[in-house]
């Protein structure tokens, strides 16, 4: 675990997932690795919060959830994007790039600003 | 965001939210876990790791709990809606099928809501709401009681008024204030106001703070300080058109310049008063201990009950009737008694309107037992289709919620209806009978109203449709599908519909019985005699302003204008009275009679006196019993003289000839001699008997009363239709004095209906109820007969087959309806005669289980059972026998 792990704001946890469950149905497990290979295990997830996160989002209705068989034959509990899901993924994919470029521009200005 | 309706299947297994969201953190951590262990780890490092990993996992659990339950809640609410929408959709469905089913379910529903909505609508305005003042839980009225007499409500005199006002540790304030006739002149025609004298603490008392300028204060109304006045909104829009310059202005009030220095509030006033003027009461110079003339109204101070208020009143009391022996004897009992003022406002109409819920009730009742039967009829047809939907898997719940929210909607249609049956009932009656209950002004539909006709609706709903709709499921869960399973079922179907009927009968003949005793009672009351001969009488009301007409004027003003009206065209007499029966108020003057003294603890004799002039007896047409009336040796300058009526020539000479006898008003006036004894007469009203009377010549008050009466009727005894005189009559008083305001003229029939207006809207509300429970039960008994002899067409076709006589199969069908009415009408009149004696006081000159009523009605019924059974009989008779036959 890097020690240069960023704690993540509630809001920010909601998109990673959701653009996670963007590739397909998969069981909160598989949430968990995939958002841990993604960010090279820069953020520090405490997977414990990821479970909230999900059904929260399901009682929204961004997610949808099921029971099926894992791949070691397990029951598990799959999620899936819903077309209101999607929605919300583009909506915060672009504020979030918006804020992020913004951020990017002031900290890699070289000119003080007048 | 609407839950898509497989859903519904999800819980076809039932769900464990806690099992579920074990089961999946604990996959994550078990996978975790392997995860760890491929990578070489032992088992306690990979599981140490993994929990590390996840965090407070006890923290999660609960958070997922509680989300999950909030989500479950999301979905039964959805579920729910989506259920109803359901329903109402297939209920559309199924009442557009049958309009002629639905219009008679939801006429039957109106009449028995909108019955209700309008009885309700009168109990809340006149009973529920509280009295427009601030509150109004504190006012009270307080009266002088009189107990030796049992006179709990007596005027109050100003010494009295003052003494109770002083009871400061139990009211925060109280005011005096008497009606006071009020005559406008000056601005156009003349007009007779509804007028109110009041002490100034009458508006801080009631709560009210005038509109425009001020209320009373300092010394308004004492001798030398300006006049004033005080005017009712509704009194400032119609008479002045909302005009603010109207505050400022000086009126002419009964001669004397008052200038308006208040408006009130609108839909604020006392009663119906249009105009306040003050009275000041000087401690210093109170008008006498026995001069009760005011009514008084008091605010208790937070905190303080009625009862404490009356214990405090009688220790007051009691010290000061010792103080005032002379006054007060003993044997007077006299006190004081206070009531709540809201009780006092509504008065007597408590009990009619509770009969009136009462009764409407019952309508609701019948009502719902018909569409029950209706209901139950319809569900022969409907079995087919229930059956094939709870073989597809609907539960029987489902079904019966199906059921009821048909019933239910059906009864929102009728509460709908019933409203405007309501509104335009409610509309005419008041027009028809505005006088015949207190605070009809604040007779409306509002939010209560409509909240208490939903609620009621729901309930009818549920009430009249979960027995067909029971019956129905029911019947169905047990025979499944099995084809023609008529015999068992139906019968069962069949016993519940004459249960219902039954019922029905016995309502309706509690409601008629109720009616037609009101009606006996009314006829009675209406074919009372009054003692005088009502008919080609026109009644005037005139009131002559004390600042222009002393005693001698005013009995000469008076002479005069009867001997011109008799001498009208189609006049035949003329006379005028101080208080005209059958609605005579009057005042009651104690006398002393010659040669009898009075212990002092003996009160005085206390007959209402009237003022009359000459013709007074023979305009009226009240005969004497004795001795002669009022002659022209009678006038101002001859001794006085004086009649009396029958009941106070037994009271006070009940074994001696009280020709020849001598009373006085007071030491300082002379003897009035008893000349003649006149027959009694209805003078209080028709259901009342005549209190003692003594009959003055009103030209010789002055001398024999040292005052005058300015208020009279002038009574026209007509050759021709007494309204027709309206004109005539009018031109005579505006010839005589044109500044006078001439409100009232009436004919005395209209009087006499006036007088017993409140009888009258009773019997016509319980009247119109009355008919609506006999035409229900009379559709009911159709109803089911009809109902009965279609389902045993094919019987009777066989017997008419086989030669059967149509009589016998009339008898046969008529014979069944009769059992059932049988049943229902001794029922209800067991009921009845349980429950009439509630209207007891509502009666007059007839019992509550009068016989004739009871008799009447329950042979009214029997004609109108037959009629109903005997027209689905016959319909039956005349069905072609082949036909028949072939019906199933």
């Amino acid at each position: 675990m890097g020690t240069s792990s960023i704690d993540l704001l509630q809001g920010t946890l909601d998109v990673l997932v959701l653009k996670t469950l963007s590739w397909g149905p998969r069981h909160g497990y598989a949430v968990a690795r995939g958002l841990q290979q993604l960010t090279d295990d820069v953020l520090q997830i405490e997977e414990g919060s990821l479970y909230p996160a999900l059904h929260r989002m399901e009682r929204r209705g961004w997610v949808e959830s099921e029971w099926g068989l894992s791949e070691n034959n397990r029951r598990a509990k799959y999620y899936k994007l819903t077309t209101e899901g999607r929605k919300q993924l583009r909506a915060e994919s672009s504020t979030w790039s918006a804020f992020s470029q913004a951020v990017s521009k002031v900290l890699g200005a070289t000119v003080a600003p007048a | 965001m609407t839950t898509p309706k497989w859903r519904r299947y999800l819980r076809f297994w039932g769900s464990d939210a806690r099992a579920d969201a074990d089961d999946e953190l604990s996959f994550h951590i078990d996978s975790r876990i392997a995860e760890y262990r491929a990578m070489g780890m032992t088992a306690e490092a990979a599981e140490a790791e993994a929990m590390k990993r996840f965090g407070d996992l006890e923290r999660a659990k609960v958070q997922l709990q509680a989300i999950d339950q909030l989500q479950e809640q999301d979905r039964r609410r959805a579920d729910m809606w989506d259920a109803l929408r359901q329903d109402l959709r297939y209920t559309g469905r199924a009442l557009r099928r049958n309009p002629g089913f639905t219009f008679i379910a939801v006429l039957t529903l109106a009449l028995g809501i909108g019955a209700n909505t309008a009885i309700f609508s009168v109990v809340n305005g006149v009973l529920l709401r509280p009295l427009p003042y601030a509150s109004p839980d504190h006012l009270v009225r307080i009266y002088t009681a009189f107990r030796g007499s049992g006179t709990l409500r007596y005027a109050v005199s100003q010494p009295e008024f003052m003494d109770y006002k002083g009871l400061t540790q139990v009211f925060e304030n109280a005011a005096a204030y008497t009606g006071a006739s009020i005559t406008l002149t000056g601005d156009g025609e003349p007009e007779r106001l509804r007028g109110l004298a009041a002490t100034r603490d009458l508006f801080p008392v009631l709560g009210i703070k005038p509109l425009l300028g001020r209320a009373f204060e300092g010394e308004d109304g004492r001798a030398g300080v300006e006049p004033v006045v005080i005017v009712s909104h509704d009194f400032w829009q119609n008479r002045f058109g909302g005009e603010r310059s109207l505050l400022g202005r000086v009126l002419s009030l009964n001669g004397i310049n008052r200038r308006v220095v208040g408006i009130l509030p609108p839909h604020v006033t006392v009663g119906r008063t249009q105009a306040f003027i003050p009275i000041f009461i000087n401690p210093d110079s109170m008008t006498g201990r026995a001069s009760n003339y005011l009514t008084v109204a008091g605010r208790l101070r937070p905190g303080v009950t009625l009862e404490r208020a009356q214990r405090e009143l009688d220790a007051l009391t009691r010290r000061v009737a010792e103080e005032h022996k002379q006054t007060y004897p003993a044997s007077m009992g006299y006190g004081a008694t206070v009531f709540s003022l809201h009780d006092e406002a509504v008065g007597d109409v408590k009990q009619p309107l509770f009969i009136l819920l009462g009764a409407v009730g019952l309508v609701l009742l019948i009502a719902c037992a018909n569409v029950a039967n209706l209901l139950l009829a319809r569900g022969e047809a409907r079995q087919q289709e229930v059956a094939v939907r709870l073989a597809l898997g609907a539960s029987g719940r489902r079904i019966l919620r199906q059921l009821l929210t048909e019933s239910t909607v059906l009864a929102l249609l009728g509460a709908a209806g019933g409203a405007l049956l309501a509104w335009w009932g409610m509309r005419t009656l008041l027009a028809v009978n505005p006088e015949a209950i207190p605070r009809f002004q604040e007779i409306r539909l509002d939010a209560t109203v409509g909240l208490v006709t939903l609620v009621l609706a729901i309930i009818t709903g549920v009430l009249f449709g979960f027995a067909p709709a029971m019956q129905l499921v029911r019947t169905e869960l047990q025979a499944s599908l099995r084809e023609g399973s008529r015999g068992s079922d139906s019968g069962r179907r069949q016993r519940l519909g004459r249960t219902l009927v039954t019922a029905e009968v016995a309502l309706a003949v509690v409601v008629v019985i109720g009616a037609a005793l009101l009606l006996r009672s009314f006829h009675t009351l209406r074919s009372t005699d009054p003692g005088f001969r009502a008919n080609n009488l026109l009644v005037i009301d005139l009131s002559l302003p004390n600042s222009r007409y002393n005693p001698v004027a005013t009995s000469g003003f008076y002479r005069k204008l009867v001997d011109d009206m008799a001498a009208l065209p189609g006049v035949r007499m003329a006379a005028a009275v101080s208080d005209v029966p059958p609605v005579a108020g009057g005042y009651n003057w104690d006398i002393e009679i010659d040669g009898r003294t009075r212990a002092t603890d003996e009160s005085a004799p206390s007959p209402n006196m009237r003022a009359v002039t000459r013709d007074y007896f023979r305009v009226m047409g009240i005969g004497l019993a004795t001795g002669r009336g009022f002659g022209p040796e009678d006038h101002a300058a001859s001794a006085p003289v004086a009649l009396l009526n029958e009941a106070a020539a037994r009271a006070w000479w009940p074994n001696a000839n009280p020709l020849g006898q001598r009373i006085r008003f007071d030491r300082a006036l002379p003897w009035i001699t008893i000349v003649g004894v006149a027959r009694d007469v209805k003078s209080m009203g028709m259901n009342e008997a005549a209190p003692p009377e003594i009959f003055t010549l009103h030209e010789q008050l002055p001398t024999a009363a040292g005052g005058a009466e300015r208020s009279m009727y002038v009574l026209l005894k007509t050759t021709v239709d007494p309204m027709s005189l309206n004109t005539g009559a009018r031109r005579v008083v505006r010839q005589q004095d044109p500044l006078l305001a001439i409100n009232n003229v009436r004919s005395m029939e209209q009087m006499l209906d006036l007088s017993v207006a409140q009888q009258r809207f009773m019997m016509l509300l319980l009247g119109v109820f009355g008919l609506v429970a006999l035409s229900l039960a009379a559709v009911g008994i159709y109803g089911i007969m009809s109902y009965a002899v279609k389902r045993r067409t094919r019987e009777i076709g066989i017997r008419m087959a086989l030669g059967g006589a149509p009589r016998d199969v009339l008898l046969l069908v008529v014979g069944q309806g009769m059992k059932l009415a049988g049943l229902g009408l001794a029922l209800g009149i067991a009921a009845a005669l349980a429950t009439t004696r509630f209207m007891k006081e509502l009666l007059f000159g007839i019992e509550p289980t009068d016989p004739l009523t009871f008799i009447t009605i329950g042979l009214l019924l029997v004609t109108v059972a037959l009629i109903a059974s005997w027209l689905p009989a016959r319909r039956a008779v005349r069905t072609d026998p082949t036909a028949a036959l072939r019906s199933e």
